[in-house]
């Protein structure tokens, strides 16, 4: 599925419980609320957070991929300064793509839906 | 006056000046040499004074010791007089039971009732076997803690659904990947998980609710159930009948069973012969109500727990009490 696919999805899921959240307070019900009205409130909201959980998973293996190609071009400037093809002070250039690289990684760790 | 006169004069009082001024300096001399003299001699009585007021400190805690010695030793003597006295006291009294028996007579019976009082007996070994299977106070206490354990999980159940719902209000109404969405949706993310948690421990604690009110509820008919039993309350009537028989075996200078005598002697001591009365009617009752029938151990085996352990214990108290 498609990120503008699944943004849509999101902004379906928000209205559907948006309108739940309508119908919970719509009715003139004030808490404790009956068990079957949270529950569809709250099934809603887990629906809607599975769909948040696919999309950050999404965008965290699209960081993982930039990751690996900042990597690549990180390897290949080193490989050029060491061939003198590049100056030495392209070296700097490699170590701050390298950082931005590792700074790329840690932001994929720990994103629900992509663990083991 | 010539001026000769004159000088003469103050030849003269400068001589006495002189001589006055020696006289002074001598008689400054003579009392520093004095003072110093004094100062010496009562330097070396007050030593004096504190070698004696040490000696006699040292013969002061030596006196001290020798007495603690002494008391120990008379404590220690008294104690074995009181032990030899206790021994004597027991064989005389197992000579004259031996006597007693060699002469025909034998113990009294404690254990039993007079035909008379058998529908007694039976309703009150009746009632207590209804008392038996009362809660003690610490039973009751803990049930009634798993209910208000429930209550509060419940409660905190409540309030954190309150968060969540409010949570889940924010996530259907933020911009969707805004910052604040993302953060609505980090806190769902918590309170879900929490109110996952508090969901189990709810319903564990439901099951351990429904239990206790069940257990309570079953404690208070077994209550009510011994209140209205007639053995409740003839309990006094028997205690009545026991305390006339201890008192009639006293007075007749009967043998007392043995189960009687390892706890409470073959007589009541002059001293506390109330105590001693009622700390044997107590052992007898117990005997009686539970049928203890162990010939050497008054109150038979410790039972484990429930209303029995504890007039186990109450009689073993009243025991004890005699003993200090």
């Amino acid at each position: 599925m498609g990120a503008s696919q699944r943004r849509a999805e999101l902004l379906e899921r928000q209205r559907e419980l948006r309108a739940r959240h309508d119908a919970l307070g719509g009715l003139g019900a004030e808490p404790p609320y009956g068990p079957g009205q949270l529950d569809r409130v709250f099934s809603g909201t887990d629906e809607l957070m599975t769909v948040v959980d696919e999309l950050a998973a999404d965008a965290a293996r699209r960081r993982l991929v930039l990751t690996f190609v900042l990597l690549g071009v990180a390897a290949l400037g080193a490989v050029l300064v060491a061939a003198g093809v590049l100056s030495p002070w392209a070296l700097l250039g490699v170590v701050v793509v390298l950082a931005a690289a590792i700074a790329l990684w840690l932001t994929t760790r720990d994103v629900p839906g992509t663990g083991p | 006056m010539s001026a000769d006169a004159s000088g003469d004069l103050a030849r003269v009082a400068a001589g006495l000046r002189r001589e006055m001024g020696s006289k002074v300096n001598t008689l400054r001399l003579q009392l520093t040499q004095e003072m110093q003299r004094i100062d010496k001699t009562a330097e070396k009585r007050a030593r004096e004074a504190l070698a004696r007021l040490d000696a006699a400190d040292a013969r002061g805690d030596a006196l001290a010791a020798e007495q603690s010695d002494l008391r120990r030793h008379v404590d220690r003597k008294l104690r074995e007089y009181a032990t030899r006295a206790g021994r004597l006291e027991g064989e005389i009294q197992q000579i004259e039971g031996l006597l007693r028996r060699q002469q025909g007579h034998v113990p009294v019976d404690l254990d039993s009732v007079p035909p008379e009082l058998a529908p007694l007996v039976a309703d009150v070994r009746a009632a207590e076997r209804v008392r038996s299977t009362i809660m003690d106070d610490a039973t009751r206490a803990a049930r009634r803690q798993e209910i208000e354990r429930f209550e509060q999980s419940e409660r905190e159940l409540g309030e954190t659904r309150q968060r969540a719902l409010g949570v889940s209000r924010s996530l259907a109404v933020r911009k969707a990947g805004g910052w604040a969405f993302r953060r609505a949706a980090a806190a769902y993310r918590s309170e879900r998980a929490r109110m996952s948690e508090q969901e189990a421990e709810v319903a564990a604690a439901r099951v351990r609710r429904d239990a206790a009110e069940r257990e309570l509820g079953r404690d208070a008919a077994q209550e009510q159930a011994y209140r209205s039993h007639p053995g409740a309350a003839v309990a006094d009537r028997l205690a009545a009948h026991v305390r006339d028989r201890i008192d009639a075996a006293v007075a007749d200078y009967e043998l007392f069973p043995p189960w009687f005598t390892t706890v409470l002697g073959h007589r009541p001591a002059s001293t506390r012969t109330a105590d001693w009365r009622e700390a044997a009617v107590q052992v007898v009752l117990y005997r009686i109500t539970h049928e203890v029938t162990d010939r050497v151990v008054a109150l038979g085996p410790p039972p484990e727990d429930g209303h029995r352990a504890a007039q186990h214990h109450a009689v073993q108290a009243a025991l004890g009490q005699l003993d200090e």
